[in-house]
């Protein structure tokens, strides 16, 4: 899962960003509210996290502009602003959740991970695609109740698929959302990804039109 | 009562007029029947005469007397120029007119007449009469009439109670409405809408504060929860425990050095920091200060320079000029890039002047006022690029103004700040 987070004190990004790596997040981050908003608009995240007071932009600006560009994520905010006025400023502007510091680390994440569940149109934590099961808290899967053993990087590839079912989804595009802004890569990993996956699910899993990208049909 | 005291005065006065005017008249007839001759005794027998003393003077020498008993000690009254003398006897007012006469003979006729007042108490007894009925029904209007214009003030009262009933902390949406009338109650109401705005603007001033010093405390305190929550979420090495302790100390750092320098600043008021004074040696003081930036100065290649020196002391309170002093160099160079200069001036002249002059980055005019507030950053980012929470300026601002002197900053964009402070003598 991609999440970014926009965010102008660097103590807080910085140990947001390793809480999130850890639990294995792909994590891209701002400082102001115009770098924000700019990532936000050029690339595609599953969850946005926003601070309220920022230079330049501030969160209900960045926020109140994604939203104008058709920008859907889901956005959490937080702030040290803690009123029910300030509250409701905040989700009436287009935020989906607001959190107010000092925040519980286990509390956001929680957040997020509902949220995400949102976006693939889920009441419960399981996700059923054709034979297999999905526990998107756990990050489980499994095949005729036999639990398969993935890597995080085929998790997410396998997640984002599913979430683009029946669409074809090219390879710059995965790379987009596996891996952050200042990761690149040179070498045909999602390849190797995309045929590991196969490998585990079954090799009609996963269509793929060579050179253009892959889809997950069901 | 007034009124009661005011009426037997002007009575008092009316009736002496009457008396005199009535005394004068009988001279008048007296001396006539002298002229023509008529005795003395025969005209004594005149009914209108019977209740006075009676004496007629010829050439000092009494001619005549009816019922002596008062005039020997009376007659020196004659060589002086009035007429009519008032003596209190016995408790009862005594009155004695003088004719004084040249024909026929050069002389004076005198009347002296016992207790004219009881005359007046007569009159007053008639007009107590009169205002034992009138009064009650005088009194009954008063109180109807004061009823109706204490009820007209009241209502404007009522309006200015009820509005100010209704103002609280969190709504001073009301204004209590202008009268039609141009008078005290006016200015009464004026006064309490000015009132108004003035308690609107502290409290948003206050709010401001509350909101600033929340976030600059929850600021530090995310970082140390999440840093806490994320660490014992699984076993780490050492270093890792020591790298995250070691964060959660700086916030911790950060924390303190908030609470310290608001406490700094509402510590102390005008009144109670007179009692704080001491004998304090400026020159002193500013270089211990110097001394313990020198660290940082080497670190970013800034140069100071003490162009002026004098020592000079003062009754000061030495902690808040220590801080005057700490935060305009701590603020001087932390706004200065390497390999420029900072000059200090400690000098007094009628007043005692303290400049500190930069080569730093400097302030656009429109921002000379607003860095004197609380918390107030120029770039608003607290970016941390260049750490500090916006209170440096506002507690030497404070801490001036307790020593009744003044804070004067000249600033040109990205061409640098001079800060004098103005102390008295």
């Amino acid at each position: 899962m991609k999440i970014l987070i926009i965010e102008d004190d660097e103590n807080i990004l910085a140990v947001l960003k390793r809480g999130f790596e850890e639990e294995n997040y792909i994590i891209d981050s701002a400082s102001d509210g115009e770098d924000g908003e700019y990532l936000a608009l050029t690339n595609s995240y599953d969850v946005i996290l926003i601070d309220w007071m920022m230079p330049i932009k501030n969160g209900i600006e960045v926020i109140e502009t994604l939203r104008e560009k058709d920008v859907r994520t889901p956005i959490i905010m937080l702030t040290a602003k803690d009123d029910i006025d300030d509250k409701v400023k905040g989700l009436t502007c287009g935020a989906d959740d607001y959190l107010s510091k000092p925040f519980s680390f286990k509390e956001l994440l929680a957040r997020v991970n509902v949220l995400y569940r949102r976006t693939l149109s889920l009441t419960s934590n399981i996700l059923q695609v054709k034979d297999i099961q999905i526990d998107i808290d756990s990050k489980r899967i499994s095949q005729n109740n036999k639990e398969i053993i993935f890597t995080q990087k085929e998790y997410e590839l396998l997640l984002f698929l599913i979430k683009n079912k029946n669409t074809l989804v090219s390879i710059p595009l995965i790379e987009e959302q596996l891996w952050n802004n200042e990761e690149y890569i040179n070498s045909n990993v999602i390849q190797v990804t995309i045929y590991n996956l196969r490998r585990k699910l079954g090799k009609d899993f996963i269509k793929s039109s060579r050179g253009l990208g892959y889809k997950v049909e069901f | 009562m007034i009124f009661n005291f005011v009426l037997y005065y002007f009575l008092e006065q009316n009736t002496k007029l009457s008396i005199q005017n009535n005394l004068y008249h009988k001279a008048v007839f007296i001396n006539n029947q002298i002229l023509s001759n008529v005795p003395i005794s025969e005209l004594l027998k005149n009914k209108e005469l019977a209740s006075f003393e009676i004496a007629i003077l010829k050439e000092d020498k009494v001619q005549f007397k009816k019922e002596n008993t008062f005039f020997k000690s009376l007659i020196k009254y004659v060589k002086e120029d009035k007429s009519f003398f008032v003596f209190r006897r016995d408790g009862k007012l005594d009155g004695l007119y003088i004719f004084r006469i040249n024909e026929p003979y050069k002389g004076a006729i005198l009347f002296y007449e016992r207790g004219f007042d009881d005359q007046i108490s007569s009159k007053l007894d008639e007009i107590k009469e009169i205002l034992f009925f009138l009064e009650p029904i005088l009194l009954l209007l008063l109180m109807f009439l004061a009823s109706k214009i204490a009820d007209k003030i009241l209502q404007s009262i009522n309006k200015i109670t009820k509005t100010a009933n209704r103002i609280y902390v969190t709504d001073f949406a009301s204004e209590i409405p202008q009268p039609k009338y141009d008078d005290e109650i006016k200015d009464l109401v004026d006064s309490f809408n000015l009132m108004i705005k003035r308690l609107k603007d502290g409290v948003q001033i206050l709010e401001q504060f509350n909101s600033d010093v929340s976030h600059e405390l929850k600021t530090p305190l995310t970082v140390i929860r999440s840093e806490i929550e994320i660490t014992l979420n699984k076993n780490r090495e050492q270093s890792y425990y020591e790298k995250s302790l070691k964060t959660i100390e700086n916030e911790t750092n950060q924390i303190q050095s908030i609470v310290d320098n608001l406490l700094l600043l509402t510590k102390y008021t005008k009144e109670n920091v007179k009692q704080t004074f001491q004998e304090v040696c400026l020159d002193a003081i500013l270089l211990s200060t110097i001394e313990k930036f020198h660290t940082q100065l080497k670190n970013r290649e800034i140069h100071l320079n003490i162009k002026e020196f004098e020592a000079i002391c003062v009754k000061a309170n030495p902690i808040l000029i220590q801080t005057i002093f700490s935060n305009l160099i701590d603020n001087a160079i932390k706004y200065s890039q390497a390999n420029t200069e900072i000059d200090i001036f400690l000098y007094q002249d009628t007043h005692i002047n303290f400049i500190i002059k930069d080569q730093g980055i400097g302030m656009e005019k429109e921002y000379l006022d607003k860095v004197q507030n609380r918390f107030y950053r120029i770039d608003e980012s607290r970016n941390k690029k260049i750490k500090g929470f916006g209170l440096g300026l506002s507690i030497v601002k404070n801490s001036i103004e307790l020593h009744n002197g003044e804070l004067q900053i000249e600033s040109e964009n990205k061409k640098g700040t001079i800060v004098k402070v103005v102390l008295p003598k």
